[in-house]
């Protein structure tokens, strides 16, 4: 093993790595628990990268091969069942697991100097997974797919000066046709893919460059945790553990497939988006049609816009956190701003 | 007369309105009340008037001299009076070519062939003519949904007339609508507003209404029910409902009150219809109960099946190609009981097994999905015992890791 290392450190310049792993280490704090989210996000976008490769194999864009290859993907392909659950439940595990990595990365003020770019590449990661969801959802090209993407990309169309443009550039015409399940594939297995490997790559680099954030006034306990092997093996049992349940949800409860996406029909009854744009969905439902002098949907989805925009800034607002001192506010609406959120979630689940 | 008169006053005036050189109509200075129904007439739109139908001279000053006979006057005729005054334009097809191609111009002729007509001619003023659906003076088409005779009133229509107080002293029935709303027809076109189901005129005719005739009686349900009469037809119980006169279809289903079908029907049990001519223990006792038991067997198999399907489904398997396949055994089941009909045990059971089998093939694909199933949550039960094992160990050497550091700090 060293005679191979060696001759790897010889023709490929193993030496930096090995001392990373040397010197890699993680601080140990009450918090330190959520440390484990980073390694959890990446360990499922992972999954969702091997996954996604195999069904590619399969899975034929085309508003008239689409939905057949993804049903052959279900019921013929051996194990495609399986390849096709665990990559729809992955995503949304993996969203949610984004998602709380981020807001206790916000509480924890980890996006405070040095790492103002390692927050905002976190952000952007979000939103390309975001992006990942919305695009994904379309390829089965069902009729809940369907209409979903209909409605969605209508809200695209409501935002002012560019939404016209953004609606036609999404659609690549005035509906959701064929030309719109092409867009989504493209955006879906290649455009996606290359943002999120440059921004986790970014990322990476950068939690590499700073090492991991202590939130302010909180005091470690004891010498910090070694990240190989120590913490990587706790990761581990966390993967292990998140691979068994990935593996219960696709058995359990595997991926469905609707009938057909038909234009002509009418969408059916209660139609709603993937759960993580439950909350702008129930905000666009409940906003009344005029508010003032603006029309209601487009205060709705001007509103979120500028929520996500003043969060990806919030390094810059915040300059309490940025000096090492508490910032109350800034926690206070954050937990504001999770409650509506999970409340208008919840609200949306439930009816 | 005067009611008359008008008519033809307003015709003339409504057909010439805004001419310069309208011709006097005195008919609406005493007929005027007839204007506001003569609105949508059909015959006021092609330019007709009050003469046209009731003679006389609308330009005469005097009302004697405007309707008298002298001057072609023909007053309101009733009865077969009534429907030759109409059949003048409407059973000249020179005339008619030039009005309005499109309509028929037998139906004088029907007229005369009809129950309605045969009493006409004998001097029944009370018999319905022309005017009794379509309208005296407000005579709209067919396809109006406001004219008496359209397909959504005709029930309506008839029944004006086929009532006990109509008919009182007549020695006709007169439950007629009150057994077509108990009909399954009846259900279908009164409460389901579904205007493919039979109205009164779909199975007696329109202006040729009679009631059908025994030897009609099959040719009339067969107009919709085709594949049943056929094989009646074809039966060995065609002749001997011949030989009884007895009307074929009616003698099982009744006629008016014709009540959804049943298994049940066949046979000579408490529900069945071959009792009326057949007796416990006769070849058709026997014949019967095969028939009946190939039904069950043919349904039973359809909801196991249905019900795998459906056992499947839940569990998400994709269950598409045998559902779609299960139609045809629906179809089997359809087809098998309009087979009775024909009373032929060989064909009867050539379908059931057709359509049992299709059913018994549907049943096993859905039972290969619930093995699949089955196969998957045990795969899954050894992956996650494997992962959960491996996290196990994965924790243990964690432990041992965080002890030994313990100890490097010590």
């Amino acid at each position: 093993m060293d005679r191979v290392w060696a001759w790897l450190d010889d023709r490929v310049g193993l030496e930096p790595v090995r001392h990373l792993m040397a010197q890699k280490t993680v601080p140990r704090h009450r918090y330190s628990l959520f440390y484990y989210l980073g390694g959890m996000a990446l360990f499922l976008f992972l999954v969702q990268l091997g996954t996604g490769l195999l069904l590619l194999l399969y899975y034929e864009p085309g508003a008239s091969t689409a939905y057949e290859s993804v049903r052959r993907i279900s019921s013929e392909i051996p194990f495609g069942w399986l390849v096709r659950s665990i990559h729809r439940w992955s995503a949304d595990i993996f969203i949610g697991v984004l998602a709380v990595h981020m807001f206790t990365a916000f509480l924890m003020k980890a996006y405070r100097r040095p790492r103002e770019v390692t927050w905002l590449t976190g952000v952007a990661l979000f939103g390309v997974a975001l992006a990942f969801g919305f695009s994904g959802y379309l390829l089965p090209w069902d009729d809940i797919a369907y209409f979903a993407t209909s409605v969605g990309t209508q809200v695209a169309g409501v935002f002012p000066l560019v939404g016209k443009a953004l609606l036609q550039l999404l659609r690549g015409g005035e509906d959701v046709t064929g030309a719109t399940l092409a867009r989504f594939f493209a955006l879906h297995v290649v455009v996606l893919p290359f943002a999120a490997l440059g921004l986790l790559g970014l990322h990476l680099l950068l939690v590499q460059r700073h090492g991991m954030s202590v939130p302010p006034g909180v005091s470690e306990k004891g010498r910090p945790r070694r990240f190989f092997p120590d913490f990587l093996v706790h990761d581990l049992v966390g993967w292990t553990l998140a691979l068994a349940l990935l593996a219960a949800l696709a058995a359990l409860l595997p991926a469905g497939l609707g009938p057909k996406a038909d234009p002509f029909a009418s969408a059916p009854p209660g139609i709603k988006p993937e759960w993580y744009f439950y909350a702008p969905f129930q905000q666009l439902k409940m906003i009344p049609a005029h508010v003032g002098p603006f029309e209601g949907e487009v205060l709705g989805a001007v509103g979120f816009a500028i929520l996500g925009l003043l969060f990806a800034l919030v390094p810059f607002l915040d300059r309490r956190a940025a000096r090492g001192e508490p910032s109350p506010a800034f926690s206070i609406s954050g937990w504001v701003v999770v409650i509506y959120l999970v409340g208008l979630t919840c609200y949306a689940w439930l009816h | 007369m005067l009611r008359l008169a008008t008519l033809t006053a307003l015709l003339l005036t409504a057909s010439a309105s805004g001419a310069e050189d309208a011709p006097i109509n005195a008919c609406v200075d005493c007929h005027g009340d007839l204007l506001e129904e003569a609105e949508a007439d059909v015959h006021r739109a092609a330019g007709f008037s009050c003469v046209d139908c009731h003679g006389g001279d609308p330009t005469a000053e005097d009302q004697e001299e405007a309707m008298s006979p002298a001057r072609g006057y023909v007053g309101v005729p009733s009865g077969m009076g009534a429907a030759e005054m109409c059949g003048r334009c409407h059973s000249d097809i020179e005339r008619m070519r030039v009005i309005n191609p499109r309509l028929p111009t037998d139906q004088l002729a029907q007229y005369r062939t009809s129950e309605h007509g045969k009493r006409a001619v004998k001097g029944d003023e009370k018999v319905a003519t022309c005017s009794s659906c379509h309208g005296a003076h407000g005579v709209r088409p067919v396809g109006d949904p406001a004219s008496p005779a359209a397909p959504t009133r005709i029930v309506e229509t008839c029944t004006g007339c086929h009532n006990q107080e109509y008919m009182e002293g007549r020695s006709i029935p007169t439950d007629q609508l009150q057994k077509y709303e108990q009909s399954v027809h009846g259900h279908r076109r009164l409460q389901e507003q579904d205007l493919s189901a039979p109205a009164c005129n779909d199975c007696h005719g329109n202006h040729g209404a009679a009631p059908p005739g025994v030897s009609a009686v099959t040719h009339v349900c067969g107009s919709c029910h085709a594949t049943q009469a056929e094989l009646f037809e074809g039966s060995t119980h065609a002749s001997h409902f011949r030989d009884l006169e007895a009307p074929p279809c009616t003698t099982c289903h009744n006629h008016h009150e014709i009540l959804a079908t049943s298994d049940e029907m066949l046979g000579i049990g408490e529900r069945g219809v071959c009792s009326a001519c057949h007796s416990p223990g006769d070849q058709c006792d026997e014949a019967t109960k095969a028939m009946r038991a190939g039904l069950t067997r043919l349904s039973s198999s359809i909801e196991q099946a249905r019900a795998a399907l459906s056992s499947a489904a839940r569990v998400g398997m994709d269950v598409e190609q045998p559902t779609f396949d299960l139609a045809g055994a629906e179809d089997a089941l359809v087809r098998s009981r309009a087979e009775i009909h024909g009373f032929s045990e060989e064909r009867l059971e050539a379908i059931f097994t057709e359509g049992g089998g299709i059913a018994d093939d549907v049943e096993k694909a859905a039972q290969a999905r619930l093995d699949e199933y089955e196969y998957r949550r045990k795969g899954l039960a050894v992956a996650a015992t494997m992962l959960l094992l491996f996290a196990g160990l994965l924790a243990l050497r964690a432990h041992r890791l965080e002890k030994s550091r313990d100890r490097e700090d010590v």
